[in-house]
């Protein structure tokens, strides 16, 4: 037995009451899940150039209004990376006197790696990412140390321009 | 026909009480932590462990964040009278440098973005004071016509966010034993 349309729109008030309460609950909870991708989606959107190649965004200041909470004692570079596109391979060979570090995003806004000075040393980076240890899409922050001095700024210039974010197609697919 | 308006107004209220209430817990509730003083943190920001509403709210509030290994983020919201920090009014930062590779205190509006200061003045480090970890500093923070600093502009909430890149072990393992810089509001607020 079904009911025809005239039957439902005849649905008492109550129960009206507690399907919008419903409502309101899977809207808030759906929200709260979906936030995050959607600003790292965001996020993703507005550094991603051609493929994974570094963005290397000007200094910090008050005219910075893409990412929330910026700090103006650092200078940053950014990957944006797809991994259909193949594997992430992040290399960067040089050294840097004060603090600067190299972390992995997936897009639901984990920190599922970080790469720092004192974990380095001199060594440099060569890491490889896969889809085993990201999501398809994610971001690479780099973050060196400034402290808003102009001598310091110079330097980490220098040092960003090292960063390399390549991919390689995955075996047997053409470019 | 008035049936069916009051209907789309109930289910429309309820739509807009779920986004409602999402904005509430997202940037109204403070962060789950630990707290030093007026100081608050999260610790799982970052974290993959991270539950869905810290997840959110450090998305909203603080997007890429790094996992305490690498930095701890407090944040400060109100003095150490409990009073909401305000863009118009002054106020003196005082401690001792926290034990961590390097640390910044940085001066943000309610929108989460840096006040436009011509000086570019938004924030103190342990080298822009000068200090090493353990020794003492003071700083002030508040309008640029009280050279502050740090400077704000305007008015409403200020919201101030200490970083610790590279903590010790031991802050690392129990952030809430940051000796945590007092906030303390100097002269009568306008």
């Amino acid at each position: 037995m079904t009911r025809r349309p005239h039957q439902r729109q005849n649905w008492p008030w109550h129960r009206h009451l507690l399907l919008a309460t419903l409502l309101a609950l899977s809207v808030h909870v759906l929200t709260v899940l979906v936030v995050p991708r959607l600003i790292m989606n965001r996020v993703i959107d507005t550094v991603a150039g051609e493929g994974a190649r570094p963005y290397l965004p000007p200094p910090i200041d008050h005219t910075h209004r893409r990412v929330v909470m910026p700090s103006p004692d650092l200078l940053y570079a950014v990957c944006a990376y797809d991994l259909a596109e193949g594997p992430l391979h992040i290399t960067l060979q040089g050294t840097y006197p004060r603090y600067w570090s190299i972390a992995l995003y997936s897009a639901k806004s984990d920190n599922f790696l970080t790469i720092s000075s004192d974990s380095i040393g001199e060594r440099g980076v060569d890491v490889t990412i896969d889809e085993t240890r990201s999501t398809r899409h994610g971001l690479l922050l780099m973050r060196i140390m400034t402290g808003a001095n102009p001598q310091w700024l110079l330097e980490a210039e220098a040092f960003r321009q090292l960063l390399r974010c390549e991919q390689t197609p995955k075996r047997g697919e053409t470019t | 026909m008035k049936r069916t308006i009051s209907l789309a107004l109930l289910y429309l209220t309820a739509a807009a009480v779920g986004l409602g209430s999402t904005w509430f817990a997202l940037k109204r509730v403070g962060l789950e932590g630990v707290t030093a003083g007026a100081w608050r943190s999260d610790l799982l920001a970052g974290s993959a462990d991270a539950g869905p509403y810290t997840r959110a709210r450090i998305a909203v509030n603080a997007v890429l964040a790094l996992d305490r290994s690498e930095t701890i983020y407090f944040l400060a919201t109100h003095d150490d009278q409990g009073e909401p920090l305000r863009a118009e009014c002054l106020y003196r930062l005082s401690g001792v440098a926290p034990n961590a590779a390097w640390w910044s205190i940085t001066a943000y509006a309610d929108d989460n973005f840096l006040f436009p200061v011509e000086s570019h003045r938004y924030s103190i480090s342990g080298s822009s004071l000068n200090v090493i970890a353990g020794e003492a500093f003071n700083a002030s923070v508040g309008p640029a016509s009280n050279e502050a600093n740090i400077e704000t502009t305007g008015t409403g909430a200020l919201r101030l966010t200490l970083r610790l890149y590279k903590p010790d072990a031991a802050l690392q393992q129990n952030p809430a034993t940051l000796k945590a810089p007092a906030i303390e509001r100097a002269g009568v607020c306008p």
